[in-house]
């Protein structure tokens, strides 16, 4: 039985998922966190604004705050500022404090840039574009790194899709060093790209925090919650109605949530 | 304070900004790039807000400054934030040649061009101070500096003209080494001299009247164009002659304006709506018997009243396309735009405008149309090859369709690059985009009528201001504000979602003007307030400008009065400016107002009335024969023309392309233009895809195909054949990619889209008739495979061309997903067979383009329809049961066979054994290996099922053939007989295929 049929209609947890602004991707992130069992609240984050919903009022109301992809308002400025300013300043919100009380994050694509640009991952580290300044457009190998982050528990290499102008991870030249052994010993080098056509440093492809539980990735798993998402499904059309991989990490979201709800006696 | 804000990337960070342009230099003037040592690109802004420096500090260092990436230079109010100069010295020391030639070029946007990166910047602001800033002015702009010897002013202004700006848009001034390390342009009173000036008030006394019975046709037409006015003489004509006639009097610019847009807005089926007078020749050899002819009328749209579907819910007519029933709820709009005259002057606007025409015309229909799937269609002319102009013009376009698809949110699945390496003109002659679009059933009015606006209905505008777009002065190009058109798109979807009863109009190429006469024509008569519509701030317009003006994202709203409020407040949430500029008052007369004078007072029905119809004589002149010449042994020169075929560039890898594309966005797409491998493949590498599919509704059970069909090098032999093959291969290419075909509900609609050559804005009687016999043809075609025409669009293409050019794209639905094919082959062993009447010719195929000429005894090319359709049938599953079998498939088109199989081989680097028997003459090996022509299909199936494949293929009078097997090896072999003629490893095919570098 799959997890999604596994929780009550009424007791499911909660996702929230922004939208507008040039989050392109809400729908489908919020399918796939539908998909995986959650009850999925897409809320413009204008609308967040105006009713001035602050971190506070998120947890435990929502178990999970997800930031889609898409092309972010203002990327001339670097995609995801606006975002993050808009968080910051007009929301309030602090994702670290959210993640400490139980609440799990993720950031995918410009929802990624925007985290970045926030600070969860700490201030030395930024995205920006591949050198040679094109898009890249393509689907690669991904390989989990270490057993911190939560939302990768249990999974080993996948294809998932990467599109992206700016998703070069660039870290502080003048303090590499000391920042790469720093996450590294934080186990904060949750995701890495097996090729590295956008010469990422380290060939980062997500970043999680201490907790586990605030994850942000530049490939798009919301774009593989069916297997016919995948380029390779017409070698095996039997399987046409199968799950893709990128279900796996909002079913993982949703298992963690589950234990948050109702944690064991 | 006024202060001036420079960014930049440290010089450790590559620059992604100057290497696209150093490579666009490299590849179209070396001698220049050779010059330029190093070059890095630094972003200005120019400001004038009402902030304390604490403030301004605060609020650049949080918005503009990222420590890790970039440095600012802002004179001296945030010298940390540099290096250890605090300056763009600090940047000059980076460079490789010290102590070096330093040039700069300093670009800025022109007044009245929308400049979103300022206002993104401003908003910002207003983000971080918690505070709106309306007094405050940013503007923004580049500097490109450089470093190199041997550079002079006019080394620096080919750079600027060429790679860095666009004149139509911005402005450049060279600056000097002396002048980039010293601080002055940091100085307030110089940032004060170089802000925009606005005017106080609007040139309300501009006001101009003209008087028909005073001046003759020709004098208006001549007074009006000065003034930016266009007019066609017979268009004129009936206007003058009315107003000194049945109505004398005078006429306000405004009232001229408005009847010169709504001209230009129905000019968009201009050539096909017109009545084309045919000579014999012009029918001659077809099955059509007319001496005249609507085209539109009676070709595309004639094919819909041919073969009526259940899935075709309203008629395709005017220049709106047909909804078509995808399920019991939801239903398809396949929308096409085209544009080619703007590319010349900025190819990545004009087809970022293209974009935003095609999904916002989606978006306005009906109560609103969701788009979901974009397409592209490139098509270049190039004299020499790729010369510097279509490279360069090119690359823009590649940046725009890949920009386009993420911003707005829509897969870019896929397109289609045509490139003629013939004489013309270097620039390329269109970009045609396709959009599709979802929509509720019950959301469609299925009279497909418009309802009369209730009187007291308020009048709308959302959108960005008004600017100087397509107004005397302005730039004819616009640049497009992507963000604002996203958020307009979602605002309509979000209005349709709350159930507001609401009517979209979208202000396109024919501004606000051509816009108000729609709306006037659908709902009734208004009056509008011009003061009300809100325009750039920095610029001053007469009323007149202010309804010419083409700023894009724009739409007019037809509101019920009570919801206007409501309307307004959510716009003012989801940050869409919003203003009411009038109501709906009934009866027929179009008013607007100017600082309280009536400026203009038209009735609705005038419109109609005096518009222009188009007569045109067509005559047909089929083209030479070709020159006779005898063909080599294929077995000595074939390999050369495989290799040949395959880099060719209309059938080589566009993945430099199509990876610069979203196509995943939206999370439906099933099928994408390159089949990718990645599992079994060190590296991912792809081969072609016949056509593209996504399924609407995510996790629905069926899907979505769209294909395209093209014969350009058939016209050289007959249009009617043309429009024939370009039919049949897009319905192939549907069918390769699983459609289903022959059920009566089974969705499979055409769409053309025809690119007419016109000199002067005429088209000769030769072309006409190359038009009617190519409408022709896809019409006769059409009705032989029993699918009609639902959409359709026209661009004429000022010029030297002599032939019309067509594309046609089937929609077409596979109603459970699993029945999606690919292209490429899957498993070695697998038998491979040729199906179909398949009679393939070397008449307009690549090779006879190649070796530039026929032999003697070359084969004719013909459609044979009824074994066509047996054999369409049974792939689409109507006639027998074991089409599921089949494990790859792909059309036999461009290149003929062995291209076919070539394609067939490269994504998993598989071999091919392709025999064939002794005896054949000379040209019929070469029509076998390379003709090209109808109805030929490639495909493989397992060896186990192949004895109940060929006995159902018998069973069903299909003809077929084995040709051979899928190898491991990765070699193609070709045999005659049990003799080896050609043999070469499939990574060669792939080298040739990809030809990397052809274009960058």
């Amino acid at each position: 039985m799959s997890t999604a049929t596994q929780a009550n209609a009424t007791n499911r947890p909660r996702a929230l998922v922004l939208k507008g602004d040039g989050l392109n991707c809400d729908l489908e992130t919020a399918h796939a966190f539908a998909t995986a069992g959650f009850e999925v609240h897409l809320r413009h984050i204008n609308d967040l604004v105006e009713e001035r919903v602050s971190d506070h009022d998120l947890f435990p109301f929502y178990q999970v705050i997800a930031i889609p992809g898409g092309s972010a308002s203002s990327d001339c400025f670097g995609k995801g500022k606006a975002l993050s300013l808009k968080m910051k300043y007009e929301m309030g919100w602090n994702l670290s404090h959210y993640a400490a009380r139980g609440g799990l994050v993720i950031g995918i694509g410009a929802g990624f840039h925007a985290l970045v640009r926030s600070g969860v991952f700490g201030k030395d580290l930024s995205l920006t574009s591949a050198p040679q300044g094109k898009t890249v457009q393509s689907w690669l190998k991904i390989i989990p790194q270490g057993q911190t982050c939560l939302w990768l528990k249990g999974l080993g290499v996948m294809e998932l899709p990467v599109r992206t102008e700016e998703g070069r991870m660039v870290i502080h030249p003048s303090r590499k060093t000391e920042v790469l052994v720093k996450m590294q010993r934080k186990g904060l080098l949750c995701l890495k790209y097996d090729s590295n056509p956008i010469q990422s440093e380290e060939s980062i492809a997500g970043l999680c925090d201490v907790t586990g539980r605030i994850l942000g990735m530049m490939p798009h798993p919301e774009s593989f919650i069916r297997w016919t998402s995948h380029p390779e499904w017409t070698m095996s059309p039997q399987r046409a109605h199968a799950p893709g991989l990128g279900l796996s990490l909002f079913e993982n979201a949703y298992q963690e949530a589950l234990r948050v709800l109702a944690p064991p006696t | 304070m006024f202060a001036r804000i420079e960014s930049t990337l440290k010089p450790e960070i590559a620059d992604h900004l100057t290497t696209p342009l150093l490579r666009r230099l490299e590849m179209t003037d070396p001698h220049l790039r050779r010059l330029v040592r190093w070059a890095r690109q630094v972003d200005v802004f120019w400001m004038d807000v009402p902030l304390s420096r604490e403030d301004l500090i605060f609020a650049c260092t949080e918005v503009l400054w990222d420590p890790v990436l970039n440095w600012l230079f802002t004179g001296n109010l945030i010298p940390s934030a540099a290096g250890i100069k605090g300056g763009i010295e600090d940047l000059l020391e980076t460079a490789p040649h010290r102590p070096g030639n330093f040039f700069a070029i300093e670009k800025r946007l022109r007044l009245g061009v929308n400049d979103f990166k300022a206002r993104t910047l401003l908003s910002n602001f207003e983000t971080v101070l918690r505070r709106k800033l309306p007094e405050a002015r940013v503007c923004s702009g580049a500097l490109l500096v450089v470093e190199g010897v041997g550079i002079g002013e006019s080394q620096l202004a080919a750079l600027a003209k060429n790679y860095f700006a666009n004149e139509l848009l911005e402005s450049w001034t060279i600056m000097p080494s002396a002048e980039l390390v010293h601080s002055e342009r940091f100085f307030p009173e110089r940032v004060k001299r170089e802000m925009p000036k606005a005017h106080a008030s609007r040139f309300s006394h501009l006001h101009e009247k003209f008087s028909p019975t005073q001046q003759s046709s020709d004098e208006m037409i001549q007074a009006l164009k000065k003034r930016g006015i266009r007019f066609r003489p017979q268009e004129f004509a009936k206007i003058h002659q009315h107003f000194s006639e049945t109505d004398a009097r005078e006429l306000h610019e405004v009232e001229l304006e408005f009847f010169a847009k709504y001209f230009e807005s129905r000019r968009v089926t201009r050539y096909l709506s017109s009545e084309f007078r045919l000579d014999a020749s012009v029918t001659e050899g077809t099955e059509i018997n007319r001496s005249s002819s609507r085209l539109l009328a009676e070709t595309f749209r004639q094919s819909a009243l041919d073969n009526p579907r259940s899935w075709m819910l309203t008629n395709f007519e005017g220049d709106r396309p047909a909804f078509l029933g995808m399920d019991d709820d939801e239903a398809l709009l396949a929308r096409f735009d085209m544009e080619s005259a703007l590319l010349k002057y900025d190819a990545k606007q004009a087809t970022e405008a293209v974009v935003a025409r095609s999904c916002l015309r989606s978006v306005c229909e009906e109560k609103g149309v969701r788009p979901i799937l974009l397409q592209n269609w490139v098509h270049l002319l190039s004299p020499h090859g790729a010369g510097p102009e279509t490279r360069r013009a090119l690359d823009r376009i590649r940046i725009a369709l890949g920009e386009a698809s993420s911003r707005l949110g829509t897969p870019m699945l896929g397109g289609h690059l045509q490139v003629e390496l013939k004489a013309g003109s270097e620039f390329p002659t269109h970009v045609g985009i396709t959009t599709l679009g979802s929509i509720p059933r019950g959301m469609i009015d299925l009279d497909h009528e418009f309802k009369k606006a209730d009187a007291g209905d308020r009048i709308l505008v959302l959108g960005s201001p008004g600017g100087r777009e397509g107004t005397t002065g302005g730039a004819q190009v616009q640049k497009v504000d992507t963000l604002m058109l996203k958020r307009l798109i979602d605002f309509v979807m979000e209005l349709r979602d709350r159930g507001h009863s609401c009517s979209f109009q979208p202000c396109l190429e024919s501004g606000l003007a051509g816009a108000l006469a729609e709306l006037g024509e659908r709902y009734g008569g208004f009056k509008v307030n011009l003061d009300q519509v809100p325009t750039d701030s920095t610029i001053s317009q007469k009323p007149v400008e202010i309804i010419a003006s083409r700023t894009l994202e724009r739409i007019l709203v037809r509101v019920p009065a009570d919801s206007v409020a409501t309307i307004e407040d959510l716009a003012k949430r989801r940050l869409v400016p919003s203003a009411v500029i009038g109501e709906f008052v009934g009866g027929t007369a179009i008013q607007a107002f100017f600082q309280g004078e009536e400026v203009a007072h038209l009735d609705i029905s005038l419109f109609r009335q005096l518009e222009s119809k188009d007569i045109y004589d067509a005559t047909y002149t089929p083209p030479a024969q070709s020159r006779a010449i005898e063909y080599g042994d294929v077995a000595k020169e074939g390999l050369e023309i495989l290799l040949k075929i395959l880099s060719h560039p209309n059938l080589c890898s566009r993945e430099w392309l199509i990876q610069q594309m979203d196509q995943e966005v939206q999370g439906h797409s099933l099928l994408k233009p390159l089949q990718q491998v990645l599992v079994q493949a060190e590296a991912p590498q792809a081969g072609p895809n016949d056509g593209v599919g996504f399924r609407p509704k995510g996790q629905g059970t069926h899907a979505i195909l769209v294909s395209q069909g093209h014969a350009e090098r058939a016209m050289d032999v007959d249009p009617y054949l043309a429009g024939m093959l370009a039919v049949d291969e897009a319905i192939r290419n549907g069918l390769a990619c699983g459609a289903d075909y022959g059920k009566e509900d089974s969705l499979f609609g055409l769409g053309y889209q025809l690119v007419i050559p016109e000199k002067n804005g005429k088209m000769d009687s030769d072309i006409s008739g190359k038009l009617a016999r190519l409408a022709f043809g896809a019409y006769f075609a059409s009705k032989e495979l029993e699918l009609p025409f639902v959409t359709g669009a026209e661009v004429a293409v000022e010029g030297d061309r002599q032939r019309p050019e067509l594309a046609v794209t089937a929609i077409s639905k596979v109603a459970k997903v699993a029945g999606t094919r690919s292209a490429e082959f899957k498993t070695p062993g697998d038998p491979i067979y040729l199906l179909g009447p398949a009679q393939f010719s070397l008449r307009g195929s690549v090779v006879a383009e190649f070796l530039q000429g026929l032999p003697d005894d070359v084969s004719a090319m013909d459609p044979d329809w009824s074994t066509a359709r047996r054999l369409y049938s049974w792939l689409g599953g109507t006639i027998g049961k074991e089409q599921k079998k089949l494990r790859s498939l792909h059309d036999v088109s461009d290149g003929g066979l062995l291209a076919a199989v070539s394609e067939c081989s490269l994504s998993r680097g598989f071999g091919a054994l392709v025999q064939y028997p002794e005896g054949m003459s000379k040209t019929m090996e070469w029509e076998f290996l390379f003709g090209e022509g109808f109805h030929g299909m490639l495909v493989t199936s397992s060896e186990v099922d192949s004895a109940l494949l060929e006995a159902e293929w018998s069973q069903n009078e299909i003809p077929f053939c084995r040709l051979g097997q899928v190898l491991s090896a990765g070699t193609l072999q070709v045999k005659r007989g049990d003799s080896t003629i050609l043999a070469i490893e499939t990574k060669v095919l792939r080298q040739a295929w990809k030809k990397e570098g052809f274009w960058e």
